[in-house]
């Protein structure tokens, strides 16, 4: 079930909330905890049903791994040891995740390199794979480094499969999600979180259905339709995906956060104005920021993060975003994506080691144009795909101007700029440029939601424009669209 | 305002939200009327007109009813004009539908234009507010959105702002708006032609062709007769046309008006050009000028045989 569909707002929400605390009210908490799972599940698999045993299948190992490390921790020299149960239970979690997500992967490369014509297994990625994965991995750790308590498995469940959470994040621990499940005061109607929730779920649905959707037309034409695209389709396209991917993203992530609200759960922010980043460093610290935690703390610091010397600690960098890079998708464009990514941050520690210093606005115009760019590799379905924006980007044989400014602007058709349809391979026009002009003013010049959130106060001004987007994304609703994040 | 007043409100606001939805569904939808054609409305109401001359600006601005008058011998009222800019036949059959009687009694003869036919022709006046009015939430935002709200915007515009009824404008001509001048060469050039947004991204034979088909099929039943007609254009212009894809649009366009009129057992006539109409009996490419319309009409006349 998408957040953003008739279904989820009007029929599953009001109904799930209603009978959660309905139950709370009549103190019959286990029953409401079982009813939130049960309704989860039901979220899960309105896709697909086949997906479920799976999910409960993860869900029963990891909560037998995690119990049976919390008991290795305790009775050191009975059983297994906690390394070898923590290592086994990484192993069957990326065993589920690589047979899924990677083999098919594999056998394209192995039939690549060995010009052998293994069949491909086709299989279908079950959703949130990538997501309910790393959250029960994150579990483990944690679980052996004796930073959980044992909870039950109905609590456990609730944990995984909370679905505001469930489907593509924030990737939450099991410390700062099961004390808040537990608390008392979080089981009554909360009307502050409640009107917090509201307002927040409501820029998200604007945000996802009426921006990204938008940019949406454009970034796919471009990519995946237009055979050719000039300068300016080029860059259009680019900035569509860019433009597109944050506000899709944040905008699940918001809708994310405002759910949990209505539950009295509050789930760790996630994005902080991630295009205001002035170097690439500051971007992960701003961009999807559960994740940059999770590789932070269970990829970068395990490989020895930075105390092992610079060489060392560039290795690590690159390393951890190429696994980010596929940990997004099963391809080599994800890889170099994570790779490009990794190599900057490498250059930028070489830079400040050096002791440079740019201009602010340079380091956000250079920083900016450098994930916009790594954005074609993550974007493009394949390198051919990738090539044709880039080398359009950056070609001055190909200058189309709208064919308006032709009585104005003739002379340069002597510098090879030609007039026509502006924009026409992605299905633009000059309407296309003001929502860029828009995009730009919203992520360079506007807060971002959670510091509107912590500001929220119960006003006319916060009513008028919470209802607005609501209302807003419910017109546009009908447009549909999955958000991105749901295919990683 | 408390968190709770505040939750309450953003839920009265929701509710209101789905009545207004409620509302426009089922009333609007099916009660629309082009502002344009309410300034036109008295006519119906005032005569009992044998002749209608109906459809877009080529219909208003070239069918002259006094001519007709003329020609017919018929007396004043007998004939009207109630074609409007961006007037379709789905605005025509919202009147049909208000006065049945006196529609029942009438001859139609009613002008189409490409650009209804033409499902990219989206922009303001080229994708008219009675066609949107046809369409159901998730085809407007798909259609409109992102390139072409203030298309949308014009439409929910034009249901709400207050309507003024000019009845004095149209009191002497019945409804004829001829307009003076003559083309102005610039405007029969290849580009110029090129860009006319009748033709833009031609595609015909989608939405728009459903529409039109569903409202002439429901015309033919409550009028006397129907006369379908495509209007010609300026020589020049045409020649213009010629050089370009215009004319093969163009010629797409006529071809599938044809087939829904015989669908639906209409007469129906293209005109591409007309031998006795030159560029000074037009005032751009594709409307007649004041002169123009009086041999116009005295040819619609002919051709449709309107003579007892």
């Amino acid at each position: 079930m998408l957040f953003n569909s008739y279904e989820f707002i009007f029929v599953f929400l009001p109904i799930t909330f209603f009978i959660y605390f309905y139950l709370n009210h009549k103190r019959l908490t286990e029953a409401s905890k079982g009813f939130l799972v049960c309704s989860s599940l039901f979220f899960y698999s309105w896709w697909n049903i086949a997906y479920l045993p799976i999910i409960l299948a993860s869900m029963v190992f990891n909560y037998a791994a995690g119990r049976s490390l919390n008991k290795a921790c305790k009775n050191k020299r009975k059983g297994f040891s906690k390394k070898s149960i923590l290592i086994f239970g990484i192993v069957f979690n990326l065993s589920l995740l690589g047979y899924f997500k990677y083999t098919d992967f594999l056998i394209e490369n192995f039939n690549l390199a060995f010009s052998s014509n293994a069949e491909l297994l086709n299989l279908a990625l079950p959703l949130a794979i990538s997501f309910f994965t790393f959250q029960q991995i994150a579990y483990l750790v944690d679980s052996y480094r004796q930073e959980t308590e044992e909870y039950d498995f109905l609590n456990y469940a609730l944990f995984v499969t909370f679905f505001p959470q469930l489907i593509a994040g924030p990737i939450v621990h099991h410390k700062e999600m099961m004390p808040q499940f537990a608390k008392t005061r979080n089981k009554v109607k909360n009307y502050r979180n409640i009107a917090m929730g509201l307002f927040i779920f409501s820029i998200g649905l604007f945000k996802k259905v009426v921006i990204a959707d938008t940019f949406a037309v454009w970034a796919t034409r471009g990519f995946d339709v237009a055979t050719t695209l000039n300068l300016f389709e080029a860059w259009a396209t680019s900035l569509s995906y860019t433009f597109q991917l944050y506000f899709d993203f944040s905008g699940y992530t918001d809708m994310a956060i405002g759910l949990a609200l209505l539950f009295n759960i509050g789930l760790p922010v996630n994005f902080n104005s991630p295009y205001k980043a002035t170097n690439i460093q500051d971007f992960w610290r701003r961009w999807h920021m559960t994740l940059s935690r999770f590789m932070r703390d269970y990829i970068y610091i395990p490989l020895g993060g930075n105390k092992k010397g610079s060489f060392r600690t560039y290795n690590n960098l690159m390393a951890t975003f190429v696994i980010g890079g596929l940990w997004h998708g099963a391809g080599w464009t994800f890889v170099f994506w994570g790779f490009l990514h990794g190599a900057a941050l490498a250059v930028q520690k070489l830079w400040g080691k050096l002791g440079f210093k740019l201009w602010t606005w340079f380091a956000w115009f250079i920083t900016f144009n450098f994930v916009n760019i790594a954005w074609v590799f993550f974007r493009a379905k394949e390198w051919e795909d990738a090539i044709k924006v880039l080398s359009s980007m950056f070609s001055l044989s190909n200058i189309i101007l709208p064919s308006s400014l032709e009585d104005r602007l003739g002379f340069l058709t002597g510098f090879n700029i030609n007039y026509g349809a502006f924009m026409d391979n992605i299905d633009g026009s000059l309407h296309t440029s003001i929502w860029f002009f828009f995009g730009f003013v919203l992520i360079v010049f506007f807060q971002n939601s959670n510091e509107y959130l912590k500001e929220f106060s119960p006003n006319k001004k916060n009513l008028m424009l919470a209802a607005s987007f609501f209302i807003f994304g419910v017109l546009y609703l009908a447009k549909g669209g999955e958000f991105l994040y749901f295919n990683f | 305002m408390n968190n709770k007043q505040w939750v309450n409100l953003f839920f009265i606001g929701l509710f209101l939200l789905v009545i207004i939805s409620l509302i426009s569904s089922f009333f609007l939808h099916d009660k629309f009327q082009e502002s344009s054609l309410r300034n036109k409305e008295y006519l119906i109401k005032e005569n009992k007109p044998k002749i209608i001359f109906a459809g877009d600006s080529r219909a208003e601005r070239q069918l002259s009813v006094s001519t007709a008058l003329d020609v017919l011998s018929y007396s004043k009222g007998d004939i009207i004009n109630i074609a409007i800019s961006s007037g379709d036949p789905i605005a025509l059959n919202y009147l049909v539908d208000k006065y049945p009687v006196k529609f029942k009694n009438a001859v139609i003869v009613l002008s189409v234009s490409a650009n209804q036919l033409n499902d990219n022709s989206k922009s303001r006046g080229y994708f008219t507010n009675s066609m949107i009015s046809k369409l159901s939430y998730k085809e407007k935002i798909i259609t409109f959105i992102p390139n072409n709200i203030s298309t949308l915007l014009g439409y929910y515009y034009s249901i709400v702002r207050p309507h003024l009824t000019t009845k004095s404008q149209f009191r002497e001509s019945y409804g004829f708006n001829p307009i003076d001048g003559t083309l102005h060469k610039k405007s029969a050039h290849k580009r110029s032609v090129e860009k006319n947004p009748w033709y833009e991204d031609y595609v015909d034979g989608g939405l728009k062709h459903k529409l039109i088909g569903n409202s002439l099929s429901e015309l033919s039943n409550k009028v006397k007769e129907l006369y379908v007609y495509t209007a010609p254009f300026a020589p020049s212009y045409l020649a213009a046309m010629k050089e370009g894809r215009t004319l093969s649009f163009e010629r797409s366009f006529k071809s599938k008006i044809t087939s829904l009129c015989n669908k639906y057992n209409l007469t129906c006539i293209n005109y591409l050009k007309v031998d006795e109409l030159d560029d000074l009996h037009f005032y751009d490419g594709a409307h007649t000028n004041k002169d123009g319309a009086i041999i116009f009409t005295k040819k619609i006349i002919k051709d449709f045989r309107l003579i007892e």
